[in-house]
């Protein structure tokens, strides 16, 4: 099984004629989200720019399983605890499928907001879904706030389509042109 | 009824492990004992074939009722050897009646009923062979219910998740279920369990 320090370890696993029980390496933080939340949305670029490489450490590790997560946010990441060194980890593969180097995936899968366009235009699609959501999770580290959400899901399924990424909130003037650039390479 | 209340005593035959048994009327072909070589030690499908020359040494048999058609409850002898189940008519016959194969089923302890023909409580134990077929067995005390699911949860290999770890709290709520907080009973090591209900998920999923 997959055993990498930035995805949630399995432990054991149980069933019953009922139920599965899935025995989880234990987070003592939260969600990403809550960890943002709780700093006010403000992070450093050098403490995003950590927790973003052992993300993407941990996204590159699946994929060269073959593994699609597929359903990439901010609350499916647990960090281990809540101090500035927590380590976040990848939870939830509920979504996640296995796919061959050519094969391509199309159940429409994921979570507004994260999703990638070509899912949302029902194509055939591949491991560089997990490459957008995992964009949006930058962006919304460092500007606490999606590249592509609306109050209304029509709008957002619109903006992920056909929006140009925006760096218009005035937080962005404090953040270098790299990683930008690597924010316009994602999305 | 109340635990340890034996309504129907007399009618209940003495459950036996047949090895041990040293009452007469335990005849070779069932027991297996006049076969003679205890050094074999005969494994579930070696045995395969041989079902009327003798049963695995562990062979475990007792009383049991299933019930008819017409919710009546009808008296049978069971007995578990190796993974298979044989039901007979009555205690002695060669023939069995009906006979269950164990692998990959599922064993469930089911909650007390009264049976209305019995006129006294009685302590079901299910088999569910999965996706939609199932058997139930039912005893007339909680012990025998006990002993037998101990029996039938060591051939099927059931190993009870609640006897590992102490659920507590509930963390979370993820994709496809709760998630609660539970230590390890004997090393305190603190993990999250995801429960996942097999309902929920679509047979396309489980592959």
């Amino acid at each position: 099984m997959a055993q990498h320090p930035n995805i949630v370890g399995l432990i054991d696993l149980f069933e019953n004629c009922d139920y599965y029980y899935i025995i989880l390496e234990f987070m003592q933080g939260k969600d990403m989200f809550d960890y943002i939340q709780i700093r006010n949305f403000q992070l450093s670029e050098k403490r995003v720019k950590e927790m973003a490489f052992q993300i993407g450490q941990a996204i590159r590790y699946l994929h060269n399983y073959g593994i699609v997560h597929r359903d990439l946010k901010l609350e499916n990441v647990m960090m281990s605890d809540n101090t500035e060194a927590s380590v976040p980890k990848l939870v939830d593969f509920g979504l996640a499928k296995m796919i061959g180097p050519n094969e391509k995936a199309s159940e429409p899968f994921g979570t507004l907001g994260y999703v990638a366009p070509e899912i949302l235009k029902k194509q055939p699609y591949s491991f560089s879904c997990d490459l957008w959501s995992f964009g949006c999770i930058i962006y919304a580290l460092l500007s606490g706030s999606l590249p592509f959400d609306h109050e209304s899901q029509k709008e957002t399924i619109k903006m992920t389509l056909n929006k140009k990424l925006e760096f218009d909130l005035p937080c962005w003037s404090n953040f270098t042109p790299e990683c930008k650039d690597l924010l316009v390479q994602l999305l | 009824m109340i635990k340890g209340q034996h309504l129907n005593i007399n009618a209940l035959a003495p459950e036996t492990i047949l090895i041990n048994d040293p009452s007469p009327d335990a005849t070779p072909q069932e027991g297996g004992l006049g076969s003679g070589d205890n050094s074999l030690n005969m494994q579930p499908l070696q045995g395969f074939g041989e079902y009327d020359k003798g049963l695995d040494e562990s062979a475990y048999s007792g009383q049991l009722y299933l019930k008819t058609k017409t919710e009546r409850l009808k008296e049978h002898w069971g007995t578990l050897s190796g993974n298979e189940l044989y039901f007979y008519r009555k205690h002695g016959d060669t023939e069995h009646r009906l006979m269950h194969i164990l692998t990959g089923t599922f064993i469930k302890e089911m909650p007390v009923e009264y049976s209305e023909t019995e006129e006294q409580d009685i302590y079901p134990v299910k088999i569910v062979l999965p996706p939609n077929k199932s058997r139930i067995l039912y005893f007339m005390t909680q012990e025998k219910q006990a002993v037998w699911l101990k029996k039938l949860r060591e051939v099927v290999g059931d190993s009870n998740m609640f006897d590992y770890y102490n659920l507590e709290d509930n963390i979370g709520k993820g994709q496809f279920g709760l998630v609660k907080l539970a230590t390890h009973r004997k090393n305190g090591q603190k993990v999250a369990i995801k429960i996942v209900n097999k309902k929920d998920m679509k047979p396309i999923e489980i592959y």
